[in-house]
């Protein structure tokens, strides 16, 4: 179990950088009162913290998620202190003595049971009554005419763009750009509203994930065909959103997400298993990025299923402090029944966990991350990793990105620049973010053998995230300084 | 479809309403544009873009990538264990730093290999920190020289030595920068083979590359080298010459040194106060004037940065040179009885300064014992700080014995604080003296808890290179002392030791 816990793992978790620091700092042996665990191969650890005050802090994690819980007056969660104890257990795990739990963890774990137990119950509930039919098609119409009415805004706007040319938008203020994105997100359409935002970069040539920028990528023709694909997505999802009556029920769950309407997790986990949209497999916690967008940070944690062959994946939202769920333990795997939400083409589709499994299988044990499996599924070359991605798009063409797992593909350095080759001796264009030290990193695992690479895709070049060689897995994402 | 893309892409630059339509295009894809041109201008730019961007998303295929090189060989060395890879992730990522030799030399005397992810974050340190190059050779192995091959900053690390088979061929093809680069990398493997090549080419290369290929003789010097040496002392350009006594200078055995010592021996005396033995004195006369030969041996005429006369530096240039045996061997007398002598001398300092360069210089143990024992006596005269390095001289085993010997005398009973010798040890000491100075280290402090607030307390704890088998109990003695100081050196000595401790623990582990 400690060999799970790497200390790239346990730093991940922390809220911001100083926290990070911080807790590293605090991981001297003087630093702690007796350290503790439930038991040899422990779910619960303690240990108590000198503070600058008189009594020391009460330290806690339970390893299963891991989740936190400190008696000290941070605002930050988790707080230094518990990112420390995980720390000391990551790197010497002996000095924890297992035996009996004293009160003050026993009664935090209960009472953590208690509320897991509570919010099952709660969805189930909500799933079998829900709250109102009436009153929530009746907000839902509200919103939908909400929506109708940008539109309308939209339309026009996207028309006269068109007819009077890119140049002349692009010589526009940036504020007139402002002003429609955030008239979208009045009208209750925010994803809109950042797909405007998304243009507005392509227009000065920043564009999202690279496109023609730094020659990276075989998309030529610059910004003026980075925003004609911009603005033809918008196009079709105005189109879509016209005539969201006519199209199938899960299309238009396709639609109204990539419009901005939001359905609750609770919602997502009460309502998947009755629409059939559950599966359980072994999935493989393959690669994650965290992106920071002002003061939100958005993570997406990428889930490989060792049976279905296809990705899957969880979104995690965190403002300011708090910090990113870290239930899901990179590299590792779990057994697990996910809950997709509603969507015409379920490869790469957004999910949540809805139920993890012991080693036993039974639901109800304490559930366990497994090792990797050392050869995943994945495809021969790119173009056959490509593939689910356009059937993916002919389905749902708002689909952003997905990942793709390939065998046996090797970094080449040549002319100053890296180039990832499959084993038909054929390459994709790399995502600028890829550069430098992860791309050293990358040539370093591989020393030019054939290693499994999982990337994300956007269609348009690849972001390199993990790569397994020789059975090991390593994580070479971009790392955002919080 | 590119070419589909751009075309509408140069129509939507400038505008519908300047003209242009969808352009024709065939196949499934001309059959949906063309629906989409029946509606307006704009109307059907717009329905093209969404068809095309999605079209080109999905139809995305891969296209010939460039010709794999060769990939890396098999490494020949064990990897280091995961909890040591752990270690030294946590020094490449900025703790510590200071610990990062120790944790090569353990990797290096194990024969293991660090880590393949590790690497490139070691050779960017490495880069920027040369004295570390060395250290980080043997802890590469070939994948970390096959990735050091093809990164132009890390070149440095990209061989395990020189190919001496090829040597020579570089060295008639190679510009004056590689050449010079072979000239120091061989010297450190096959000095004569290095000396070879620079007498090859000695009569045309031009004087600031023979400056060059001399200064780089500092490396793997030998007597083998004084001729080619003393042939130089006659160069037309100065600089040569400089570089050329500058060596010399240090080569016992050399004609150089010979001259030295014959210009010397006249110009120290013995005198005997009323006939005592213990009173004898050396006394000095300063050489005249700087003739021709001295002059050839890079002496000159004008000031010289220390300040003294020229003519008592003239002496001091001979005092430095010649190996202080020469003068036990001249006078009859034993090391101690020598260093006796030059302390009744009327300049008594200068003489003991020179001496002790020169036993430096020349690593004379015996010599190094008596000066030692000299200035260890307290109140023995001015500072002579700087000279307490010489200790290494007697090599890891002599100096501790030297020091474990010295703390016991009984007139030693208040000896210079065994800090400051402790400090300038330039081995990691053996795990028993280290068990021997620990309780004296801290006896020495009055009143530890003042001494260890005083800012600076880290700073002289840290370069103590103690057994790091014994240093738990003085890390907890430490951190007793430090309890809730956050004095920003003490938390980093401590660290430091911490990190010095885990190194170790983690590479004994069977």
């Amino acid at each position: 179990m400690p060999d799970l816990w790497t200390q790239d793992r346990i730093l991940a978790l922390a809220p911001d950088s100083a926290s990070a620091s911080a807790a590293q700092g605090l991981t001297g042996p003087r630093n702690w009162g007796r350290l503790g665990a439930d038991a040899a191969d422990p779910r619960a650890l303690w240990g108590e913290c000198q503070g600058s005050g008189k009594t020391p802090y009460q330290v806690r994690v339970d390893l299963s998620e891991p989740a936190f819980k400190c008696s000290c007056p941070s605002r930050k969660f988790p707080c230094k202190h518990g990112l420390a104890l995980l720390l000391l257990y990551a790197r010497d795990s002996a000095s924890f003595q297992p035996g009996a739990i004293p009160e003050w963890v026993s009664t935090w774990l209960d009472s953590r049971q208690e509320r897991q137990q509570k919010k099952v119950e709660k969805a189930t509930a909500e799933a079998a009554a829900p709250p109102g039919p009436e009153a929530k098609a009746k907000r839902l119409a509200q919103r939908e005419s909400n929506i109708t009415a940008g539109l309308d805004e939209l339309e026009t706007w996207l028309s006269d763009l068109v007819a009077q040319g890119f140049a002349a938008a692009r010589a526009r203020p940036a504020s007139s750009w402002r002003t429609i994105a955030a008239r979208m997100v009045d009208a209750q359409a925010p994803g809109l509203g950042r797909m405007l935002r998304d243009l507005e970069a392509a227009s000065v040539g920043g564009g999202n994930g690279g496109g023609g920028a730094g020659g990276a990528s075989g998309d030529g023709g610059g910004w003026q065909v980075a925003m004609l694909e911009q603005v033809g997505r918008i196009h079709t999802l105005v189109s879509a959103q016209r005539r969201i009556e006519m199209l199938p029920e899960d299309l238009r769950a396709d639609v109204r997400s990539a419009v901005g309407v939001t359905t609750t997790k609770e919602e997502i986990l009460a309502r998947a298993e009755g629409e059939g949209r559950t599966h359980r497999d072994t999935w493989l916690i393959i690669a994650r990025v965290v992106e920071q967008d002002d003061r939100l940070r958005v993570q997406r944690t990428w889930l490989w299923g060792a049976g279905c062959n296809r990705p899957a994946l969880v979104l995690d939202f965190a403002v300011g402090a708090v910090g990113l769920d870290g239930s899901l333990a990179l590299g590792t795997a779990i057994d697990a029944k996910l809950a997709y939400f509603p969507t015409a083409a379920l490869d790469g589709a957004r999910a949540l966990v809805r139920q993890r499994f012991g080693t036993g299988g039974q639901p109800g044990e304490t559930p366990a991350a497994l090792p990797l499996p050392a050869d995943p599924p994945g495809a021969a070359d790119f173009d056959h990793a490509l593939a689910p991605f356009a059937d993916t798009l002919a389905h749902c063409p708002w689909r952003e990105r997905t990942l793709l797992s390939v065998r046996a593909v090797r970094p080449v350095w040549a002319a100053g620049t890296l180039a990832l080759i499959d084993g038909a001796g054929r390459t994709l264009p790399l995502a600028c973010a890829f550069r430098d030290a992860a791309a050293w990193k990358l040539l370093a695992i591989s020393g030019g053998h054939p290693v499994h690479l999982f990337a994300e895709w956007d269609g348009r070049c690849l972001l390199p995230l993990a790569v397994i060689a020789e059975g090991r897995f390593h994580d070479i994402g971009p790392k955002v300084e919080a | 479809m590119q070419q589909l893309k751009e075309q509408l892409a140069a129509i939507a630059l400038l505008g519908t309403a300047r003209g242009g339509g969808v352009p024709p295009a065939t196949g499934p894809l001309g059959a949906m544009l063309a629906a989409a041109a029946k509606r307006g201008a704009e109307q059907s730019v717009l329905d093209a873009a969404a068809i095309i961007a999605t079209a080109s998303a999905a139809g995305v295929v891969s296209t010939p990538g460039p010709s794999p090189g060769e990939p890396a060989l098999p490494d020949e060395r064990p990897v280091c264990s995961p909890g040591a890879a752990a270690l030294l992730a946590r020094m490449l990522g900025g703790e510590t730093p200071e610990v990062l030799p120790e944790w090569l030399a353990f990797a290096a005397e194990r024969g293991q290999r660090i880590p393949h992810e590790l690497l490139p974050a070691l050779l960017e340190v490495a880069r920027r920190k040369r004295d570390l190059r060395e250290a980080v050779r043997p802890v590469l192995d070939n994948r970390g020289r096959w990735l050091a091959k093809q990164n132009p900053d890390w070149r440095f690390a990209a061989t395990s030595g020189v190919d001496v088979s090829n040597a020579a061929g570089q060295w008639e093809t190679g510009t004056a920068e590689e050449r010079l680069i072979l000239v120091r990398d061989l010297r450190a493997q096959d000095p004569a083979f290095a000396r070879q090549l620079i007498e090859s080419t000695w009569g045309t290369d031009p004087p600031e590359l023979r400056t060059k290929f001399i200064e780089a003789m500092a490396v793997g010097l030998s007597m083998e080298d004084e001729p080619l040496l003393e042939s130089a002392l006659d160069d037309r350009r100065k600089s040569v010459r400089d570089a050329a006594s500058d060596l010399l200078f240090g080569l016992d055995g050399s004609r150089y040194v010979q001259r030295m010592i014959e210009r010397t021996k006249p110009l120290l005396r013995l005198t005997e106060k009323n006939g005592a033995k213990a009173a004898r004195a050396i006394e000095l006369e300063y050489p005249a004037k700087l003739d021709k030969a001295m002059l050839r041996d890079g002496m000159y005429e004008e000031a010289y940065p220390s300040g003294r006369g020229k003519r008592a530096n003239w002496l001091m240039v001979m005092l430095r040179c010649v190996p202080p045996r020469i003068w036990s061997e001249h006078f009859n007398m034993s090391a101690h009885e020598v260093v006796l002598a030059a302390l009744h001398s009327e300049s008594a300092d200068e003489i003991l300064r020179d001496i002790a360069d020169s036993t430096m210089m020349h690593r004379d143990a015996e010599y190094t014992r008596a000066l030692l024992d000299h200035w260890l006596i307290p109140n023995a005269g001015p500072s002579f700080r700087g000279y307490l390095k010489m200790i290494n001289v007697l090599g890891p085993l002599g100096a501790e014995a030297y020091l474990a010997e010295a703390m016991n005398r009984p007139d030693l009973d208040r000896p210079v604080a065994p800090w400051s010798v402790l400090q300038v040890l330039a081995h990691t000491w053996s795990r028993e003296f280290s068990e021997e100075m620990i309780p004296r280290l801290l006896g020495s402090l009055p009143d530890r808890r003042i001494t260890a607030r005083r800012p600076g307390f880290g700073f002289v704890l840290e370069p103590l290179r103690i057994h790091p088998a014994v240093l738990p109990p003085l890390i907890s003695l430490i951190s007793e002392l430090f309890e809730g100081d956050t004095m920003s050196d003490s938390e980093r000595a401590i660290a430091t030791l911490h990190m010095r401790h885990a190194c170790w623990k983690e590479f004994e582990k069977p």
